[in-house]
């Protein structure tokens, strides 16, 4: 499947967002747009995602510490959750919905505000960019 | 020897930019489904989008504006 990339700030460039929804259990997230991020090990949302619309208790669950280009340490909360990519007209699930290890994190202040990192979305589809043509291809491994 | 495909001719990028120009900065924004409007804003996730399902938006599409001037680099990696 082919997604355009998305010019969804003025003052930023083009990027390779998704739109996704979460799930755990009968709990479901709104639709999210989540930056596909290569830099980034796991899928990274707040914590607010995790505690207000997937209703998860993270209190025993593996913490992930990690940092950023500040270098600054920050903590995380990792769990198993439901993934599905919805397709451009943000209504078709064009892939099934694949479990993923997300992290939650309580400071994570990302602009676009969710992150799909390696391991849980890049270890569950081959993606292949082309930025000069402002394309890039998802393909369930 | 096979040649790759090439994966497609050009495409010109989605543009939400007009849209999310007059958004607070740092503020969580709640678009329509089609994404062509912004339904509401909030500090927080839950607060955009239970202000847009008031609104009438049963499926908003959430996401977080960056703050003035911010830009994006590189990842977040596992802390030695």
């Amino acid at each position: 499947m082919i997604f355009r990339y998305t010019k969804a700030f003025p003052n930023t460039p083009p990027r390779p967002y998704l739109d996704i929804i979460l799930r755990n259990g009968f709990q479901t997230t709104d639709k999210l747009m989540a930056l596909v991020d290569s830099g980034a090990d796991y899928p990274i949302f707040p914590m607010e995602i995790a505690v207000d619309q997937l209703r998860l208790d993270l209190r025993s669950a593996p913490v992930w510490l990690f940092s950023g280009t500040t270098g600054k340490a920050q903590i995380a909360r990792l769990a198993d959750v439901g993934l599905t990519i919805l397709g451009e007209d943000n209504i078709s699930h064009v892939f099934g919905e694949v479990s993923s290890t997300c992290a939650f994190c309580e400071d994570f202040t990302f602009s676009g505000g969710c992150l799909l990192g390696q391991e849980g979305f890049f270890s569950r589809f081959r993606t292949t960019f082309d930025q000069p043509k402002n394309v890039f291809e998802i393909v369930a491994v | 020897m096979s040649k790759k495909k090439p994966m497609t001719t050009e495409a010109a990028p989605r543009d939400l930019s007009s849209i999310l120009k007059d958004a607070p900065p740092g503020a969580w924004v709640a678009l329509s489904s089609d994404k062509t409007r912004i339904v509401a804003t909030g500090d927080s996730i839950s607060a955009a989008s239970l202000q847009a399902k008031q609104k009438g938006e049963a499926t908003p599409v959430l996401v977080r504006m960056p703050i003035e001037g911010e830009g994006s680099a590189a990842g977040v990696s596992e802390r030695a």
